[in-house]
């Protein structure tokens, strides 16, 4: 092998050793409460995958008046009016009905597969120097894509798997939190909601936009909220003080991996268009 | 204006803006005494009163650890500084007030200060090693706080010749603040499994008054200061009032109607808390999390005013029951005798500790209106909860039952509402098809005959950490906790006294104060050291015919010019890492103790090469000035002082004060030769 073959490959280990050490995904999201609250409260979090442990961070600015909102409001949600939930209830209903996917965490048999392919991608490339051949070369290229899927697409949906989201789940972005259900309010909870949402891609991943308006049922009395509801209040007429207005986005990334993984394409291309002109030579 | 002049204004100017705005030095013949204390010897003073050397307790714990079979290392830290210094004098200019019904009255100003300055820095480490075979347990913690006090108050009073009291004007600023860190790692190893969490809790808070101004004025003047120049005569209330049964002390006092005050203020008050936790076995209590970190905090402005009735009283007790000092003494003060009275009383004026008082509860319950809100509506949500624990069901038949009894397959209400799920809740469909009640699932048996009710994953892990302590038990864990504490009891009694060697019982403190001018100029904290009926003076002025005790704190009493002087050094100082710089926190003995886990990201520079690096060495340049006296640090000085550590040098002139004296003397050369 010659020296230049050989520092492609050791190159590609090290490259394919830090895509292993690095950040597999993330998703980070802020939230700004742009009206209603005093001194526009900020929700950042940050929850990131890598090869050993998922961590999540949680950090509030000016918290003092968004815990002040998120304890004075009342869950005005039908379930919770017109029946108290018990622990034995909803427990049997929903273990009879639990499948587990993964008989276990799903995430840590991802890493598993993440490990595999990476090793599986080095052998090969090392396999396609020594020994070249057309199903090596062909190996190769299917191991690369099978670890662009795993990286791009499993690693995500095993952790939304191990979190139990599901596509049947309503999302809300109201902004709003009750603090007895521990649960975010759904939409059904405001009047006069509006909410405008929008994509973008960048270098980061792929960041959603989300900005809504709305009065908060929850912050008025019973004998205020049908005429809130009815018609909506203006700025100086009893009610408006339960408009609230969030601004929010989403970032969801593959994190450093990728970019790693993405490296590994041009060293590949290169041993294997060498691997090619050995066999052309033979 | 002559040319001359305008030099002389200019450059008098130029010198004016470079002072700080906010405090000021009073004039040479002010009255100022204060105290400070260096918490860096705080535990040298601990050896000093009590006897406790904690350096080698802590000795003891790490040898009785040794003795039972086990590593433990301990240390803690602290650093910092307190300062208090209180100055007044007259300012005999008469200015006209009015009361509050509107009459004028001819008065002149005595001017109190207070000036408080607070730092302190602590750490503490502690991490414990025991191994049995296969069994081990490592704890790793560490826990700092820090705390910072600035007071700067200025008090205007207004009296007449006679001393009697019209009102005043306060100036306030000011900043509290608190934090505290502690991080604990654990690591169990028994029964063949980890656990290894680790945690970390932190929180600060802090309280900042950028400005407060009150003013007070009298319905009519009061004549508290007579407290201090008119001994009472009626020897029989000295004994209401706790005096001594010779009747040598005797008392006076009176609550008056102050007035009124009003005043404005702007706070900022400030918190962040934190929550870090890693490597809890949260997947077995369905958390997919392996590192949780939550972060809040807040800074939260205000800005309000008052105006309400001021609350006002006063006193003295005249005479002190600390012989020799009792009733009149000599105290030197920069060279001269004075004599002032000894007993007890408020060490700044009544109107000004009253007016502080009332001007900071207003600042204080704004600043923290909404945070206490957050904490009641939290705290009776919480109270809620519990009062609900016990939760009941309601059957459609108006019978209560427990609540866990609703679908638990048995028809616990007569007219069985209970169970209300029609059969299909109130059961629990085994894997394999089978249907058993639903409250047989998880219930410690296995009632499926494949298992698959038992199915909670938070018994398992519960199942785990049984196994861990009995794992545990059946080591020399406890063994070697027993032979530690039998061990460290013997070793303690050697450095714990039976007795402390400065009885805080046989101690009394007092007063000064001059009669002439109801004036307060110090205090005296005294003991009877030899417990012969004569106190020495602990802290506290030198005192004619009294002598020093033998046990020296640094806990010091300057007055006089010694307290000018340290006055004029703390002004300045309003940042925690001026009062207590970390310069002078030695963690170095920790950090060998905790690792690179203590301080994770420690800069190993050694600027002057000298084998220490910055962090732990407190004279980085090598210059031999201290990093806290040393205007730069980092740069060593070629033609510098001397070994001595420079506390007496006497500040240089700063580069803008030589230009401007420069400056002003060119301008005024042109004058002389013409």
């Amino acid at each position: 092998m010659d020296q230049g073959r050989f520092l492609t490959i050791a190159l590609s280990g090290i490259v394919l050793l830090t895509a292993w050490n690095s950040v597999w995904f993330h998703i980070e999201a802020t939230g700004t409460y742009t009206q209603g609250l005093e001194r526009e409260p900020t929700i950042r979090t940050e929850y990131i995958i890598d090869n050993s442990q998922e961590s999540f961070e949680l950090s509030i600015e000016n918290s003092t008046p968004l815990l002040l909102y998120w304890l004075q409001r009342e869950d005005i949600s039908p379930e919770s009016t017109n029946q108290e939930p018990t622990d034995s209830e909803p427990t049997s209903q929903t273990n009879s009905e639990k499948t587990d996917p993964c008989s276990g965490s799903c995430l840590d048999q991802v890493r598993g597969w993440v490990g595999v392919v990476l090793v599986a991608l080095f052998a090969s490339l090392c396999l396609s120097v020594y020994r070249p051949s057309r199903f090596v070369t062909a190996a190769v290229a299917a191991i690369w894509l099978i670890g662009s899927v795993v990286i791009i697409a499993m690693v995500p949906l095993s952790a939304a798997a191990d979190f139990g989201i599901s596509d049947d789940g309503e999302e809300s972005s109201t902004g709003g939190f009750d603090t007895n259900t521990q649960e975010t309010v759904e939409v059904d909870q405001f009047a006069h909601f509006e909410a405008e949402s929008s994509m973008g891609v960048s270098f980061d991943g792929i960041s959603f936009y989300y900005q809504s308006l709305g009065f908060d049922l929850g912050l008025l009395s019973e004998d205020d909220r049908q005429q809130v509801i009815n018609s909506a209040p203006s700025e100086d007429e009893p009610g408006y003080e339960s408009l609230i207005g969030f601004d929010g986005k989403l970032t969801i990334g593959p994190g450093g991996i990728l970019t790693w993984w993405l490296l590994t394409a041009p060293l590949t291309v290169m041993i294997l268009l060498g691997s090619r002109e050995l066999l052309e030579e033979e | 204006m002559s040319n001359r002049n305008l030099s002389a204004i200019i450059c008098l100017l130029m010198l004016t803006s470079m002072a700080p705005t906010a405090t000021a030095m009073g004039p040479s013949d002010s009255v100022i005494w204060g105290m400070s204390y260096d918490w860096t010897h705080f535990e040298g003073d601990v050896e000093n009163m009590t006897g406790v050397d904690t350096n080698a307790v802590n000795e003891d714990l790490e040898d009785a650890a040794d003795y039972a079979g086990f590593i433990l290392e301990t240390d803690q830290v602290v650093s910092g500084g307190s300062y208090f210094i209180t100055e007044s004098w007259d300012d005999d200019t008469v200015v006209t007030i009015d009361d509050v019904n509107g009459v004028s009255h001819q008065v002149t100003k005595r001017i109190t200060e207070l000036t408080i300055r607070h730092g302190l820095l602590f750490d503490m480490g502690f991490t414990a090693a025991w191994t049995d075979e296969n069994e081990s347990i490592d704890i790793w913690m560490s826990a700092s706080e820090e705390s910072m006090m600035v007071i700067d108050a200025v008090y205007t009073e207004y009296v007449d010749s006679n001393l009697m009291v019209y009102g005043g004007d306060l100036e306030m600023s000011g900043q509290i603040g608190e934090q505290g860190d502690l991080s604990f790692n654990l690591q169990i190893i028994a029964a063949d499994e980890v656990e290894a969490p680790e945690i970390g809790v932190g929180y600060s808070v802090s309280f900042e008054i950028p400005s407060l101004s009150s003013e007070w004025r009298v319905d009519e003047p009061v004549d508290y200061h007579h407290h201090l120049s008119q001994e009472p005569e009626n020897e029989d209330i000295g004994d209401e009032n706790g005096s001594d049964d010779n009747g040598e002390a005797s008392a006076v006092g009176a609550e008056y109607d102050g007035g009124q005050i009003r005043g404005d203020y702007s706070t900022v008050t400030g918190y962040t808390f934190y929550l870090s936790l890693d490597g809890l076995p949260g997947e077995e209590f369905g958390v997919n999390l392996d590192v949780f970190n939550i972060q809040l905090s807040d800074s939260i402005p205000g800005t309000g005013d008052f105006r309400e009735d001021m609350p006002l009283a006063s006193g003295a007790m005249w005479g002190s029951l600390c012989p020799p000092v009792e009733d009149t003494e000599s105290l030197i003060i920069d060279d001269d005798t004075v004599e002032a009275q000894c007993g007890l009383a408020s060490p700044v004026p009544a109107g000004m500790a009253f007016m502080m008082g009332t001007s900071l509860v207003p600042a204080f319950d704004n600043g923290f209106q909404q945070l206490a809100e957050v904490i009641e509506q939290q705290v009776s949500e919480w109270m809620e909860e519990i009062d609900s624990g016990q939760d009941v069901f309601i059957c459609d038949n108006g019978e209560e039952i427990p609540a866990e009894w609703e679908n638990d397959g048995w028809e616990d209400c007569s007219d069985g509402s209970d169970e209300n799920e029609s059969g299909q809740g109130g059961t629990f469909t085994c894997d394999n098809g089978e249907v058993i009640p639903a409250s047989w699932e998880n219930d410690g048996e296995e009632d499926c005959s494949d298992g698959s009710d038992e199915n909670d994953e938070s018994a398992d892990a519960f199942e785990r950490f049984e196994r861990m302590a009995e794992a545990l038990m059946n080591t020399n864990l406890n063994k070697t906790m027993e032979a530690f504490a039998e061990k460290l009891e013997i070793l303690v009694e050697d450095n714990v006294p039976s007795d402390p060697i400065l009885n805080l019982e046989d101690s009394c403190g007092t007063m000064f104060w001059t009669t002439d001018d109801s004036r307060v100029i110090g205090l005296a904290l005294l003991n009877d050291e030899q417990q012969d009926g004569t106190m020495e003076v602990l802290l506290g002025p030198e005192i004619s015919g009294v002598s020093d005790h033998g046990v020296e704190l640094n806990l010091l009493y300057f007055d006089g010019d010694e307290a000018r002087a340290a006055k004029a050094d703390i002004l300045g100082l309003t940042q925690l890492k001026d009062i207590a710089p970390d310069s002078r926190h030695d963690v170095e003995e920790l950090y060998d103790i905790l690792g690179d886990d203590f301080l994770p990201d420690l800069d190993m520079t050694d600027t002057d090469e000298d084998g220490v690096i910055d962090f732990f060495d407190q004279d980085d340049d090598g210059d031999g000035l201290f990093d806290w006296e040393d205007p730069e640090p980092l740069q060593a000085i070629s033609s510098g002082p001397s070994e001595d550590d420079g506390t007496d040098a006497i500040p240089g002139p700063s580069a803008l004060a030589v230009a401007t004296m420069l400056g002003a003397a060119a301008m005024l050369m042109p004058r002389r030769e013409d």
